[in-house]
């Protein structure tokens, strides 16, 4: 469904991805894993039209979407999820949510999309009226998610998800990506929790210093002593 | 919704009242204050439009007053009925913004502000230099120069601006104009066009600025061609915008009405142009203390009473 062929990306002068290539099937959630600085949110930004390729092409069921600028990549399904949540702190929750629907694709099948987000994040509908700023760290990355599934994505990109969480939070915005990918939603995501993500996906990326240098199975990343060692942590072992 | 009723019949029988003014008196210097207050309300609310839902702190905001100003006199005093010349003057101010807007908007932040800023700056240079005589109304149109007209344009002026910015704030564009003030990344990864928002946004505001220096210009019996893209024009309606209440409906009614009376009763008492002193002062400290501007701290009291006690602190 996703197939990222050999990009270059910079930021000015600077080289930030070398060659990434990665490809992501319907329904699969994919990780993709590296220390900081290694080029995992820029991956996601390229793909998201943040930040278009130099060389290469990005195709999402046919489409080239390098050559799309980012407002008409989410009308093709594909939402971003960015690190810093992109939800509007100064917004109420509701007008986060309406606004997460602001593409065609999200607006004509709104209310049944609410519906969802509302049965998978119920606390997001006790504080509807509230402003966003106020909410906790956990509820903020539940409208994040929320607010990235009203624009009706095929494919999900979420970024750190389980940044600032306490561990208690993370198992549960981790249960609802997992419930968002058994309906179908494709998931890529980006995660500095190595162990949790290794356990939803099925197959991960591991990019260092703007290069991909490993792609594999998730299970078996788990059981890899380099990766262990890398990111896990010796008392996996 | 009977609270929206509730909002639609105060706000039709504050127009019909000020319909009615004329009737109740006739006194000029009453009629005079209305008509520059409801020309502010129309010249601020078109400012509130970018620099309040948008976030887009334009600062030349005056060049699209001019230019309204100037296209709807000389076109008016050359012949042509005044709604055509009036028209063709906000058509003027919005045909220049689109242009402006395209290379404009690629700015952000501080450096949208200062491009915007010397854009009206170079323009007021050019007509200062190329229109040097003052434009006086003939002697045929000062015989019959009567304020009613100028009061009744000023007010469907002022009521159009409130109109336009309620449909604003509860549309589509309103929602991404305040997204893009918001965070204009997340707006785009959102689905947000942000150019296309913001141009569209750009061209409302500066059509009602443009109309708001064309009925200006039809209420001057004289004007000097450089005064109406004086940087006055931007500076008064931000600080009405601020004073008010920026990115709310009523906040520019709420600051034209108290900008006005206290502008006035300054410059009774103040001697001459100190009164601008004490708006820059003004403006610093609603900045300060009062972010959302005089309709928050009303808000406030108003709780403050229903509920009996002190309001709590936002936030926290």
């Amino acid at each position: 469904m996703l197939e990222v062929n050999h990009i270059d990306t910079y930021y000015g002068e600077l080289k930030a991805l070398w060659d990434v290539s990665l490809t992501l099937d319907k329904g699969e959630i994919v990780a993709l894993i590296g220390a900081n600085g290694s080029g995992k949110s820029t991956l996601l930004e390229a793909i998201a039209g943040l930040l278009p390729p130099t060389t290469g092409e990005i195709l999402f069921e046919g489409v080239r979407l390098d050559k799309e600028p980012s407002h008409r990549i989410v009308e093709f399904g594909v939402c971003l999820v960015p690190e810093d949540r992109g939800i509007f702190p100064g917004m109420n929750v509701s007008e986060n949510l309406e606004l997460g629907a602001f593409s065609k694709r999200g607006r004509k099948e709104k209310e049944e999309t609410l519906h969802v987000v509302y049965g998978l994040f119920p606390i997001l509908k006790n504080r509807r009226n509230q402003l966003t700023r106020t909410l906790s760290g956990g509820e903020q990355q539940m409208l994040a998610i929320g607010k990235g599934l009203l624009s009706r994505p095929k494919l999900l990109m979420l970024d750190e998800p389980s940044l600032g969480l306490a561990p208690l939070v993370t198992k549960n915005i981790f249960e609802a990506i997992c419930q968002i990918n058994q309906t179908g939603v494709s998931i890529l995501l980006v995660e500095q929790n190595v162990h949790i993500a290794l356990r939803v996906a099925k197959r991960a990326y591991i990019i260092e210093n703007g290069r991909i240098v490993q792609h594999e199975q998730a299970k078996n990343l788990l059981r890899d002593r380099r990766v262990i060692q890398a990111y896990l942590g010796t008392h996996y072992a | 919704m009977p609270k929206n009723w509730k909002s639609f019949f105060i706000f039709g029988g504050i127009i019909a009242l000020l319909a009615m003014l004329p009737l109740f008196t006739n006194r000029s210097d009453v009629l005079t204050w209305s008509c520059l207050t409801l020309q502010y309300i129309l010249l601020s609310q078109s400012w509130n439009i970018i620099g309040g839902y948008a976030g887009q702190v334009n600062l030349g905001h005056a060049a699209f007053f001019g230019l309204g100003a100037l296209t709807t006199r000389y076109l008016w005093l050359a012949g042509l009925p005044f709604p055509a010349s009036l028209l063709s003057g906000a058509f003027i101010a919005t045909v220049f913004a689109l242009l402006i807007g395209i290379p404009a908007f690629r700015l952000r932040g501080i450096y949208f502000v200062i491009g915007t800023l010397v854009l009206a700056e170079i323009l007021k240079v050019v007509i200062d230099t190329r229109f040097p005589v003052a434009s006086v109304l003939p002697v045929e149109t000062l015989l019959t120069y009567s304020l009613l007209p100028r009061y009744y344009l000023s007010l469907m002026g002022a009521v159009l601006s409130v109109i336009a910015v309620y449909f604003i704030s509860r549309s589509r564009l309103g929602l991404g104009m305040m997204a893009i003030r918001e965070d204009e990344d997340a707006a785009r990864t959102s689905g947000v066009n942000i150019l296309q928002n913001k141009l569209i946004a750009f061209a409302i505001s500066t059509f009602l600025a443009g109309l708001a220096g064309g009925i200006f210009a039809f209420y001057m019996v004289a004007i000097q061609p450089g005064y109406v893209f004086s940087p006055i024009w931007t500076f008064d309606s931000v600080v009405i915008v601020f004073v008010g209440g920026i990115g709310t409906l009523i906040g520019p009614i709420i600051g034209s009405v108290f900008f006005v009376l206290l502008k006035q009763w300054l410059s009774l008492h103040l001697p001459g142009g100190l009164h601008l002193a004490v708006f820059g002062v003004l403006f610093i400290l609603v900045v300060l203390y009062m972010p959302d501007g005089f309709i928050e701290a009303i808000r406030r009291y108003g709780k403050m009473v229903t509920l009996g006690r002190k309001p709590m602190v936002q936030g926290g």
